[in-house]
């Protein structure tokens, strides 16, 4: 993301709070002088020279000015106050009967401020245990709000589906679809409008260095997919998308407005693209986007006679007709490829249709790591919420006295409840603010950790409905989880004395909820060391390639200047030479299909010593183009035969390595070493029978996790594609500056696409993986911390109630040891017990993680041994602290004091 | 009673307002600017403090809003509400500054280096 974007992206955020905080004020202010309010503290937050900690002192100058107009005496009041008597006298009089529940309502609130005030450790645990729980849960629900729940920002967001390919062979697989069979499926009367899309690069010239600029490609008008009019000009037709057709292109809103100025006169202008003037022909509307963040939008260009039903390389977005279902466009989608399979056997059989909605397009596998994240928090809040409670029993208990005392001065029990249910109501609410403040900090750090997996997760912004989550979260559970005490405690003032059977009720309940939080946080640590296994073993996997100090970036010739296939050749060759020349350079190479790179192309082949498979039956392969250098720069091992060579060349013997996986996989058709295959795909050179001269070892390319798939290598200078990925091996990565130059001077009109080190990009592959143990991990973390807080509490409680008892057995001559073993002894109880329901929960409940793990079985004994004893020793260490008070205690002193 | 009467001595703040709205007309952020300027950064009243001033001083008729100076640097974004001195806020400005004008020769006096009473 660019500066300017984050900062954008703050300034929404912070209009957003101020607009919330001025929300409620009172409505004099609001209605005179709160918009330009705003604008003034916008204007203080954008200058920089207004000094340090600005976001606090805005919350401050928000709240605190609210809270001085609300306090301040209404207009009509003073106005009352100076003129006429009577209308004084009246408005005084409804000022009194208002000012009286005023004046109830406060003196609570005073007492219960006194009171807090009095118990500063309580008030800090509590408030913490409070902000920890909230600030987790409303950070992941601004996630999953932005991601699952939102609205995607278009007006028919509910009707949009992608459209994707599904070979009978490989049912779970989406694949893309062909341009003809797009163009067929759109005819279908519950699909109102089908564009097949690709995005790719456009290089911008003409203006100092190229620069990359990415664009939709487009066999029509995307703008009508979306029920959208253009804001200039007009959208992109059929008819633009002709071979040697007009070149013409829309822009985008923003292109519009940072690039052309925002010129009245843009429609109709050109820019330079790939070497070539384009046409602008339209402008589409302000915010409009689509895939991703494209920046304008050309038609295909597709030779549709030259590549047909054969060539997968793209994605259909439509719309569904009104009053249709996708449920039933899947069944008019079964019926069309039925069709077409009996219409064009060669390219069709076996194939179908997938139509899915556009968010659940964009959301993928995300969804289901975004809602065990949800439950996750969830039980964190859960264990704050039963700390808690156990700290307001605890409280209630220390409290009986006074509430006692107050009883017999007259108060009711309902004025009681009040009062402790004021006191939950202030610790709710500032541990829901400091929550929130800590929920802005974690999406903060989500945004900067998600992956590339998670759609819309760098763009977080959280809104009026996710503060309202957090706050009402924060005051529901310090409220519900206060009323029962609250409840207790006025009933049970009734009965004075300090010490009665209630404490034994008191011990009995936070115990309850002590089980219950151990419970929980042995279920989320044994999800946190299921993901961190997951992770690890991630990080095991054998790549099969040499990653470290390997750079690597896209280049795509334009047609412009490239036309011929010799001239491809000759300019990678140039380029390898160039970069080899670079001081620091050890190998050079290049493959279309590089590793995690997204860009791959199967391919149907067969063997030529044996009969010709039907079409549509043949086997099928990646098939991956390569500068020979690759495999050495990734120091990928030559199994047998041999490898790809400088001297393997056009004009020469056809040749190709394949790898152990193609091997495996084809080995009821036998050996492939010295056979002759030939390959479907067909680039810059006509496609020629090739020998299979040597095999290599498997790479993880396209995932992680899955098995390596069979590949077929050929060497570029037989295949003359317009794209590849080179791949430089250097000491050190910081050449980028010299690797410019040496493109530049093979041709000084290509950009470096994509530069990034072999390492970011399996780091890239990692992220999913990282992010979810990652985020596991801390919410297990916390949930073991806030239970070990719970531990100590009760534990304290049970020494201290229980002083008396040990000052006797030690003047008796109980040994020290003894009590501290009669401390451990009562927190190992509930512990152990939280243990064995945790356990059976985890079982339960690991399930769920499914798809997330790797190389890990949710059953894993060891993990759940692990997670037990992670817990046993954080709740021995909790208890460490009360036994050794008890084991210090002085008798005589004890017994004094009590 | 007049606003006048009610409202003297100024604090520092509604002062400055009105002493720097006496040479022209201003938006909210760029009034809080100028009052820190001229007051050296000893008066800096923060947003909140000066808007509720100001909706004090303009219920008291003593500001005003006003249409933006010819010369106003009219940047994009939403229009801001630019707030002038109104006949009374500058007699009243005038009363005080007389005011403080007698205090401050009344100080001098009995300040002034070998003269004591």
């Amino acid at each position: 993301m660019s500066g300017r974007e984050v900062t954008s992206q703050r300034g929404r955020f912070r209009r957003r709070i101020i607009s919330m905080a001025l929300a409620l004020y009172p409505r004099a202010f609001k209605e005179t002088l709160g918009a330009d309010f705003a604008l003034a503290l916008e204007d203080w937050m954008a200058d920089r020279s207004a000094g340090r900690f600005k976001p606090l002192r805005l919350l401050w100058v928000l709240f605190k000015t609210g809270a001085l107009e609300w306090l301040r005496p209404s207009a009509e009041a003073a106005e009352a106050s100076r003129g006429d008597a009577t209308v004084r006298q009246l408005a005084i009089d409804d000022r009194g009967r208002k000012a009286k529940v005023m004046e109830l309502t406060l003196q609570d609130l005073r007492f219960a401020l006194r009171s807090l005030s009095r118990r500063p450790g309580f008030v800090i645990i509590a408030v913490a245990t409070l902000a920890v729980g909230v600030g987790a849960n409303t950070a992941i629900f601004t996630v999953v709000d932005t991601v699952l729940l939102q609205p995607l920002p278009y007006e028919v967001a509910e009707d949009l589906l992608i459209l994707r390919r599904v070979e009978e062979r490989a049912p779970g697989e989406l694949r893309s679809m062909s341009q003809p069979d797009i163009e067929d499926l759109s005819e279908l009367d519950s699909i109102a409008a089908l564009v097949a899309f690709d995005t790719r690069g456009f290089t911008l010239t003409g203006s100092g260095e190229p620069e990359v600029v990415s664009a939709g490609f487009l066999n029509e008008g995307l703008l009508e997919v979306f029920a959208l009019q253009p804001a200039a000009g007009r959208d992109l037709t059929r008819a633009d998308n002709l071979p040697n057709g007009p070149r013409v292109i829309v822009v985008s809103h923003a292109f519009w407005m940072s690039r052309l100025g925002g010129r009245e006169d843009a429609v109709g202008s050109t820019l330079e693209l790939d070497g070539e003037a384009h046409e602008i022909v339209g402008i589409a509307p302000e915010g409009f986007s689509f895939p991703e963040d494209v920046r304008l939008w050309a038609p295909l260009y597709n030779d549709v006679e030259g590549c047909g039903r054969s060539c997968h390389l793209l994605t259909g977005i439509g719309r569904l007709s009104d009053g249709h279902t996708l449920e039933e466009a899947q069944l008019e989608l079964g019926v069309a490829a039925q069709r077409l399979a009996r219409d064009y056997p060669a390219d069709n059989r076996g194939k179908s249709f997938v139509a899915k909605g556009l968010r659940d397009h964009l959301v993928g596998d995300a969804r289901r790591g975004l809602l065990i994240l949800l439950g996750a928090v969830g039980l964190v809040m859960l264990i704050a919420a039963a700390n808690m409670a156990s700290l307001q029993v605890a409280r209630g208990t220390a409290r009986k006295r006074e509430m006692t005392v107050r009883t017999f001065l007259g108060a009711s029990r309902g004025r009681l409840c009040r009062l402790v249910l004021i006191e939950a109501g202030l610790l709710g609410i500032v541990g829901g603010v400091l929550g929130i403040g800590l929920a802005i900090l974690i999406t903060d750090w989500i945004m900067s950790v998600a992956p590339d997996g998670v759609p819309q997760v760098t763009d977080l912004v959280p809104g009026l409905r996710v503060f309202g989550y957090g706050l009402v979260l924060s005051l529901g559970a310090a409220l519900l989880f206060s009323s029962l005490p609250a409840w207790r405690l006025a009933s049970a003032t009734a009965l004075a004395g300090p010490r009665t059977s209630e404490d034994r009720g008191d011990v009995r309940s936070r115990t309850f909820l002590l089980v219950g939080e151990v419970a929980l946080s042995l279920t989320l640590l044994v999800g946190a060391i299921l993901l961190m296994s997951t992770y690890s073993k991630i990080l095991e996997v054998d790549l099969g390639f040499e990653k470290d100090t390997v750079l690597s970036f896209f280049v795509a010739l334009p047609d412009n200047g490239y036309s011929e296939p010799e001239k491809v050749v000759t300019f990678f060759e140039r380029l390898e030479q160039e970069l080899a020349a670079v001081p620091g350079v050890e190998s050079v190479g290049g493959i279309l299909g590089r590793p995690f790179a997204g860009n791959t192309i199967g391919t149907s082949w067969h063997y030529l010593d044996r009969p010709r498979p039907e079409e549509g039956d043949e086997p099928s392969a990646r098939v991956r183009i390569i500068l020979p250098g690759y495999l050495e720069t990734l120091r990928i091992p030559t199994v047998r035969g041999r490898a790809l060579a400088d001297s393997d060349r056009h004009g020469g013997a056809p040749v190709a390595v394949v790898n152990e996986a193609f091997v495996r996989r084809f080995a009821e058709l036998g050996d492939p070493l010295q056979r002759e295959v030939q390959l479907g795909v067909d680039f810059g050179f006509a496609e020629l029978p090739r020998t299979i001269v040597g095999v290599i070892g498997d790479t993880q390319t396209e995932s992680l996790t899955g098995d390596p798939r069979p590949e077929i290598f050929v060497p570029q200078a037989q295949m003359a594609v317009v794209w590849m990925s080179v791949v430089v091996r250097a000491r050190g990565t910081n050449l980028w500056p010299q690797l410019t130059d040496a493109v530049q001077r093979v041709d000084p009109l290509i950009p470096l696409r994509s530069r990034e080190t072999l390492s970011e990009a399996v780091d890239r592959a990692r992220g999913p993986a990282r992010f979810y143990f990652m985020l596991l991990a801390g919410f297990a973390g916390i949930a073991v911390l806030l239970s070990a807080i719970g531990l100590y509490g009760v534990v304290s409680y049970i020494v201290a109630r229980r002083t008396r008892e040990m000052a006797i057995r030690l003047a008796v001559g109980a040994s020290r040891w003894t009590l501290v073993r009669l401390v451990f002894a009562q927190g190992l109880l509930p512990v152990a017990s939280g243990i064995a329901i945790g356990l059976a929960a985890a079982l339960a409940g690991s399930r769920l993680l499914g798809s997330l793990l790797y190389e890990v079985k949710p059953f894993d004994p060891a993990v759940y041994l692990l997670a037990t004893v992670v817990l046993a020793v954080v709740s021995m260490l909790a208890m460490v602290a009360p036994a050794v008070r008890a084991a210090s205690l002085a008798p005589t002193r004890a017994l004094e004091e009590e | 009673m007049s606003p006048r009467d009610r409202r003297q001595p100024l604090s520092p703040n509604d002062f400055h307002v009105l002493l720097v709205l006496a040479e022209q007309s201003l938006y909210g952020y760029a009034l809080l600017k100028a009052i820190q300027e001229e007051s050296d950064g000893l008066v800096s009243p923060d947003l909140g403090a000066l808007y509720r001033g100001l909706a004090r001083l303009s219920s008291d008729g003593l500001v005003t809003e006003s249409a933006p100076p010819d010369d106003a640097d009219l940047s994009p974004g939403r229009p801001r509400r630019y707030y002038a001195i109104t006949e009374e806020g500058r007699s009243l400005l005038a009363a005080e500054v007389e005011r403080l004008g007698r205090a401050l020769d009344l100080a001098r006096i009995r300040l002034a280096p070998g003269e004591t009473k």
